[in-house]
């Protein structure tokens, strides 16, 4: 499939505009996002950016004009800001794709998404099932075993303390 | 796990700010670039559906995350209807369904700041109104228990977790989850203010005595484990009493 095929299947939303498209610039992309974005931190989200590429090339092919320049020039450039804005943190996910009215409390690239920040509220002993349920991921029954507490009690400490920290927060 | 063809729970995860596993430096291989162009499509299709989603949130309403399930990692015992059969009317779902190959699998938990929305995607885009709503004020209990399964040989246990809940107006909801499900449902819990009020338990929950048996899937699974051998001794006693009485 040649760029005047892929675009064309673009603008008439095609969606076998892909096919040529990632058969013929998928590395091309990738490599220009990998340009912009150096750490391995970043670069595990390498497979939304290029969603989110695909997806404005798809939106936007009407405004790609062949007398103005080669495709391969248009969606170089269309890559290169993506990635920046997204590198920028602009890339709030949902509140970046074009859809109003809708907003994504999803948290920076590098922000620190602990959840211990709302522990600091618990007593002692919450705090320990806290951090066992939520952090850690252990299920009541092992937490009721490594803390010596009944099944039941893990559950009143963890309706107790969310509660607690509904009123702090 | 993420299946290797549907990718459907890597989409929703980028869309949730997830990080990903590194990708390779090497060129793509015929099936990777497949799966792209999967990926590609399914990320035009989910904007047709948040802005469907968006169409029936309330003024002031924010989304919040968003916790996507598929046959292949959770269950298709909710979703796969008559032998996993379903009609498309739309233009949009044709196309979903021939580039996704998937029916009824792919399923969707919206967390906005006020409820639950749940649908199936394909339904969800023939229909906008296909969807259920469940208003966190409207939930008292919530089910999240870890079942340990036996995983593959050398692996360690599995714990694929049982959902479930019942509305005001008695509504019943009960999903198989991973373990990434059940975390980001935790996180949840603990991040959206409306969500505080509700209880955490290790078993159903329902209004009435009677649905405590007919609306828990949990107990008819658990009848069907254990009924079942209970079944199989009844009978095995009989047989041997009828060929000793003989």
């Amino acid at each position: 499939m040649d760029d005047d095929e892929i675009v064309a299947r673009l603008k008439a939303q095609d969606e076998r505009a892909f096919d040529g498209l990632i058969d013929r610039y998928g590395a091309f992309i990738r490599q220009v996002i990998w340009h912009q974005v150096r750490s391995e931190a970043m670069r595990a989200y390498t497979e939304d950016i290029e969603n989110r590429v695909y997806y404005k090339v798809w939106a936007n092919a009407a405004q790609f004009d062949p007398a103005r320049g080669q495709f391969k020039q248009w969606l170089g450039s269309l890559v290169k800001h993506q990635t920046i804005d997204y590198v920028r943190g602009l890339k709030g996910t949902l509140a970046t794709l074009d859809i109003d009215n809708i907003a994504l409390a999803a948290p920076e690239p590098a922000a620190d998404v602990s959840l211990t920040q709302y522990f600091a509220v618990l007593s002692p002993t919450e705090k320990q099932v806290f951090e066992l349920f939520f952090a850690d991921g252990r299920t009541p029954e092992e937490i009721s075993q490594q803390l010596k507490m009944r099944v039941a009690a893990v559950y009143k400490h963890l309706s107790r303390g969310r509660a607690k920290i509904r009123r702090w927060f | 796990m993420p299946s290797t063809t549907n990718p459907f729970i890597r989409v929703v995860n980028g869309m949730n700010g997830l990080p990903q596993r590194p990708l390779a430096q090497t060129p793509m291989t015929f099936r990777q670039k497949l799966y792209r162009k999967r990926m590609a499509a399914l990320t035009v299709t989910m904007h047709q559906v948040l802005e469907q989603v968006g169409a029936l949130l309330e003024p002031g309403e924010t989304l919040v995350n968003m916790l996507p399930m598929t046959n292949e990692a959770n269950s298709a015992a909710a979703t796969d209807g008559l032998m996993g059969m379903y009609g498309v009317k739309t233009e949009q779902a044709r196309d979903y369904v021939t580039t996704q190959a998937s029916l009824r699998g792919n399923r969707l938990m919206v967390f906005t700041d006020r409820r639950i929305i749940f649908f199936i995607v394909i339904e969800f885009l023939d229909d906008s109104q296909a969807y259920y709503s469940y208003p966190y004020s409207a939930l008292d209990w919530v089910m999240l228990r870890a079942d340990p399964a036996p995983g593959a040989a050398g692996q360690a246990m599995i714990n694929p977790y049982t959902l479930d809940f019942e509305t005001a107006d008695r509504h019943v909801f009960t999903e198989f989850l991973t373990p990434e499900n059940a975390q980001m449902f935790k996180e949840n819990l603990l991040r959206i203010p409306a969500m505080a009020n509700i209880r955490l338990s290790d078993h159903v929950h329902r209004r009435r005595r009677w649905d405590q048996f007919a609306s828990n899937l949990d107990f008819q699974l658990a009848f069907a484990s254990k009924g079942f051998w209970l079944l199989l001794v009844f009978f095995i006693l009989v047989a041997i009493w009828g060929y000793l009485a003989h």
